[in-house]
């Protein structure tokens, strides 16, 4: 690789990252960083950033940090990150960059581990971060936190000396995940991070007019060196956006007139998506002339290497801005498809490898040189091999496979940006490096004749997903595992997403009561997700029918996982020609068992049946829809399955059997739901009153429950009561801020398994009018409790979400309330509880004394209840978006805007992560 | 095949004394209650991959070996308390017998009895066993990460190779019918 002078001005061959910081002051007036995080972009040129460095590194000189300290850094993306950093490596200090994502205990053991001298922070998070009490000092970076009264900085000495850094000094000590979970310690030198940013500054990826937009956090080696301090060398400007959500980015992509994106292959995806729906959206035929010009667009470029994209595709620039050309994505494998359509669009696509142990880029695809496909060819200073995988003692393989010539391999590397080794873990270490120096990257991957790198596999159990996160299956799998009605669960990639394939465990399943398993067992897996960083999260999981693939022995066969989840999607059942076993072709001999098969497979069409489908995972069959069913199962078999019989039904086969044996009811003789309510007698009617006498003014002595909407209670009318559940708070606020007389006079729709477990709970319960619910047994007894008791003027309290939300968010209504409403021509009462989860989480033991709220909405009345159809799910659904925008409206008046939701406190309910 | 009585007392290095035995019927209750107590690193190390408990029949299965293929020997404590029932402690299990690639293995110590060279003995009990029963070929697969038990069956004298299907594993094989000292603690000594 040429290392001749090029064009562009560059220090030459910054030895340290102090040095780069020296060369700052050489780009004077141009606009070193442009930040949106605080809405009007803030601009700071490169002297202003030199002489802002130069002043933290003084104050933290000021507070005794030299070149033996570590300083640890804990913000987002922007002006003052990049000056704490540069800052503290002035002052000669080690620097932890912290992931923001990481679960507190995880953030504890990084600073247990590491051991700062300080920790940096901004003002919203300070409090937090000292709590942990693993710096000595916590220290906030806002803009004006330095100087002022209220200030804990130190003022700069005047006559400080800045230290000199030598080049094998730590610059930074970075955190990877490590199989057993616990984080692994990677120390980059000066010599580590300066080489890689100097090499690829020789690459031509950037020049000095570029403006680079970074959306991607700064704690990761890929976007701290290829986007940062590359750019910093050079001159260019970096654009911090406001957020990672689509608007964030193109917003600050078109208002700074950006010239190049860094990316992950999970940002590439959302790009194509976005303009992808775009053109859906105009109709059939601009679609088609869309998609043939993307082919010509396309051709073009891999004949000619011209791209006639940026002309075709006009709107689509227009969105990010015309001046943006260059989409560098690294962090994963990005799908060449994918780089080709976007390079049909117009921009230049540029991929590369690296690690963080490698500083981090290893191959980088060059604008001149490119190769679509490849990560493109070693960084000039960088060694590549590929060794074999077997590690005898360097022994090869037996039959290295030798594919069309090529030789695949482990990728290994060598050079002044590869590390030395992990800090603090030998094992890890010897691990790590070949006999003769060489770091493995744990990757296979074969070079061609130019030397061009193509990554095809992991030789560890790794997944990488699309937004470069990394994460040890097994390490999952051991915190799911826990879960008692999971026998086996097996972590999986799929499209670059994190997926579960499992395989409940019919006997606790059948112990719980079968009616609910498709939900049962999504919220225990949301349960442990809750407790996960949002990239170890599921985004979706599906059953297998029988025992995962293993060996005779039971072990795991992982590599035959994926297409099995493939095919437990579509639900391949058995084919219909197997011979059904001796008992099975008795059932469907009989004359009911017969009709009941046939019954079936005309009710489900569209789905393929067999005797051991489950009714609640594979037909989608959920309380709700057990109440129709067993109405249908009535009318047409003229039998009536109990809740009780309906609890026992795992497959298919459990149903016909029931139907056959069940006893016929006589003609005319069809019985209603029963619906035996015993109103308490007088004294546990005052013992009610008692405790309740007690519990609201004791709450709201405690808390202050802010009450508002009582209006909507002014008459008796009898009312179903439908609020948010974040927290065993809740029914205790409601019965604080219900006004007395309604108080006396309603009940509380409550779970058997918490208030009817022994004889005082059944005692309270009874005494303050809870009504018992079993969501596991039949639907259609609580409807005709709850039915009897509106008609005597009663008032109904339910919580539609069915348990308390882990984030606090209001999460999605069960149809169980729909079907009530529907049944009783109830009017609805949509309430918002607020405070109750900043109070007592379901995390928490003992709750927190902070200001909770009742706010009753206006009621909704039958025939607006049902304006969007008379079916129970849309009643809910619609319920359910009353209560949320309820919820939100109270939320915005109680904090004012601009403060963010902490995506720290338990972290935030994602559909498709947003990264 | 008769089910083989040999029953002994093994005296580790530590002084400690095991009980090693076939696998019997009764056993499922022990050893559902091994796997139960086994730590979670353990327990991947022995199934590659997330199984929280085994079905009822899978532990049927494993206690009613069909000797013509499979064979298993358990350790159980020896110094149990009177009356109590001996806890299982190790199991070492090979199956398949005739297929063309040879029987599977598998070896696994509680974890607090490993480190006692427990592993290795087990080992050496089954292997004397299937070699005397025409066993022709013993593997194992293990992760690339279970550098203890990589080290182990090198020292007993297996050769390894990447699993060819997933490379982050390894299969650990040992050929039998050459009747060879593939274990250097067991090669006849040369008279001194």
């Amino acid at each position: 690789m040429a290392t001749a002078a090029t064009l562009d001005r560059l220090p030459p061959h910054p030895a340290t990252l102090c040095d780069v910081i020296a060369g700052l002051d050489a780009h004077a007036q141009r606009t070193a960083l442009i930040d949106f995080q605080g809405g009007e972009p803030a601009r700071l040129d490169y002297a202003a950033l030199a002489e802002r460095i130069r002043r933290r590194a003084l104050r933290l000189r000021a507070l005794g940090i030299d070149r033996r300290s570590c300083v640890a850094l804990w913000a987002p993306n922007g002006a003052e990150w990049v000056i704490s950093y540069f800052g503290s490596i002035r002052a000669g200090a080690t620097v932890v960059p912290i992931d923001q994502q990481n679960m507190p205990t995880t953030t504890a053991e990084i600073l247990g581990h590491a051991m700062p001298a300080v920790l940096l922070t901004t003002a919203a998070h300070r409090d937090e971060l000292r709590a942990l009490g693993r710096a000595p000092k916590v220290l906030t970076i806002d803009p004006g936190a330095d100087d002022g009264p209220q200030s804990e900085w130190p003022a700069p000495a005047a006559d400080a000396v800045l230290p000199e850094v030598e080049p094998d000094d730590v610059a930074a000590l970075l955190y990877t995940s490590g199989t057993t979970g616990k984080p692994k310690a990677v120390p980059l030198t000066h010599r580590n991070l300066a080489s890689n940013a100097a090499a690829l500054s020789l690459q031509r990826l950037i020049v000095a007019d570029d403006r680079v937009l970074l959306p991607l956090p700064l704690h990761h080696t890929y976007p701290f060196t290829v986007g940062l301090v590359t750019a910093l060398l050079k001159g260019a400007a970096v654009v911090f956006p406001a957020g990672i959500s689509g608007p964030e980015i193109t917003g600050a992509a078109r208002a700074a007139e950006a010239t190049a994106l860094l990316a992950v292959p999970r940002l590439c995806e959302a790009l194509w998506d976005s303009v992808r729906a775009a053109v859906e959206q105009r109709g059939e035929r601009a679609k088609k002339l869309f998609y043939r010009l993307l082919g010509l667009s396309i051709a073009v470029r891999r004949a000619t290497g011209a791209r006639i994209g940026k002309r075709l595709f006009k709107p689509v620039h227009n969105r990010l801005g015309e001046g943006l050309d260059l989409i560098g994505c690294g962090g994963a494998k990005l799908d060449p498809e994918l780089a080709w359509r976007l390079e049909g669009l117009g921009w230049t696509v540029l991929t590369g490898y690296g690690l963080t142990e490698t500083s981090p880029v290893l191959t980088f695809n060059d604008r001149s040189h490119a190769r679509l496909g490849t990560e493109g060819r070693a960084l000039p200073g960088v060694e590549l091999d590929i060794r074999p995988v077997a590690r005898g003692e360097g022994e090869r393989e037996p039959d290295a496979p030798a594919k069309h010539g090529r030789v695949e391999g482990e990728i290994v590397a060598r050079g002044p940006s590869v590390f030395a080794g992990y800090h603090d873990n030998p094992e890890a270490t010897a691990d790590a490096f070949t006999p003769d120096g060489f770091f493995r990257t744990g990757d296979l991957g074969w070079l061609d004749r130019r030397g061009f790198l193509r990554v095809v596999g992991r030789s560890k159990e790794l997944l990488v997903l699309a937004d470069g996160k990394k994460v040890f299956p097994e390490a999952l799998e051991k915190m799911y595992a826990g879960i008692p009605l999971l026998r086996e669960v097996a972590i999986l990639e799929d499209g670059g997403r994190l997926v579960g394939l499992i395989v409940p465990d019919e006997r606790a399943i059948r112990e719980r009561g079968a009616l609910r398993q498709a939900t049962l067992l999504r919220e225990e897996l949301e349960e442990v997700a809750a407790r996960l960083p949002p990239h170890q999260r599921l985004t979706a999981f599906r059953v297998a029918r029988s025992s995962l693939p293993r060996t005779q022995l039971g072990k795991l066969r992982r590599h035959l996982l994926p297409s099995l989840y493939k095919q437990a999607a579509s639900a391949d059942a058995k084919p219909a020609s197997e011979e059904p076993s001796g008992e099975d072709a008795t059932l469907l001999a009989s004359e009911r068992g017969r009709a009941a098969w046939q019954w079936l497979v005309a009710r489900y069409s569209d789905k393929p049946l067999s005797l051991d489908t489950s009714p609640q995972l594979e037909l989608q069959i959920d309380s709700l829809e057990w109440v129709t069913l067993t109405t249908e199962i009535e009318q047409c078999f003229r039998v009536s399955l109990t809740g009780e019989a309906v609890s026992r039904i795992l497959t298919v086969r459990d149903l016909i059997r029931e139907i056959a044996t069940a006893d016929v009811v006589r003609d005319g003789a069809a019985p209603a739901p029963v619906a035996e309510v015993r109103l308490p007698g007088l004294p546990l009617r005052l013992v009610g009153a008692a405790i309740f006498g007690l519990v609201r003014p004791l709450m709201r002595l405690l808390f202050g429950v802010k009450v508002a909407g009582l209006e909507h209670l002014a008459d008796d009318a009898p009312l179903v009561i439908a609020p948010n559940h974040a927290s065993y708070l809740d029914p205790l606020a409601l019965a604080a801020a219900l006004p007395w007389r309604r108080l006396r006079r309603t009940y509380w729709a409550g779970w058997v398994g918490v208030l009817y477990t022994g004889p005082i709970t059944r005692f309270v319960s009874r005494a303050t009018q809870v009504m018992p619910v079993d969501p596991d047994r039949d639907l259609a007894t609580t409807i005709g409790t709850a039915r009897a008791l509106l008609e005597r003027g009663y008032s109904i309290v339910w919580f539609p979400e069915g348990r308390r939300s882990p984030t606090g968010e209001v999460g999605p209504f069960y149809g169980g309330i729909g079907q009530l409403l529907l049944d009783t021509d109830a009017t609805a009462l949509p309430t918002a509880i607020l405070g109750t989860f900043e109070a007592l989480p379901k995390q928490r033991r003992w709750p927190r004394l902070t200001p909770l709220g009742v706010k009753f909405g206006a009621p909704l009345q039958p025939g607006e209840l049902r304006s969007e159809g008379r079916a129970a799910l849309k009643i809910s659904g619609l319920l359910e978006r009353v209560v949320r925008a309820l919820v939100a409206g109270e939320q915005e008046a109680r904090e004012p805007a601009g403060t963010k939701r902490d995506s720290t406190n338990g972290g935030e309910r994602h559909d498709e992560a947003s990264e | 095949m008769m089910k083989p009585a040999n029953e002994r007392t093994e005296t580790l290095k530590d002084g400690r004394r095991v009980l090693v035995r076939p696998i019997q019927a009764g056993d499922d209750a022990s050893t559902a209650r091994f796997l139960d107590e086994l730590s979670a690193p353990s327990k991947h190390f022995l199934f590659l991959g997330g199984i929280s408990r085994l079905s009822d029949e899978a532990l049927r299965r494993l206690c009613n070996p069909d000797y013509s293929q499979d064979m298993a020997f358990v350790a159980l404590e020896a110094d149990a308390a009177r009356g109590a029932a001996p806890r299982q402690i190790a199991v070492c299990r090979y199956a398949g017998a005739s297929s063309l690639q040879g029987a599977e293995i598998s070896v696994a110590v509680a974890d607090d009895w490993q480190h006692r060279g427990l592993g290795k003995r087990l080992l050496r009990i089954l292997i004397d066993y299937a070699r005397a029963h025409g066993v022709h070929r013993l593997y194992s697969m293990d992760s690339m990460a279970n550098s203890r038990m990589r080290k182990l069956a090198r020292d007993i004298g297996f050769s390894e190779q990447t699993d060819p299907d997933d490379k982050s594993q390894v299969i650990c094989y040992l050929d039998l019918a050459g009747g060879g000292a593939g274990d250097p603690e067991r090669a006849p000594r040369s008279p001194q």
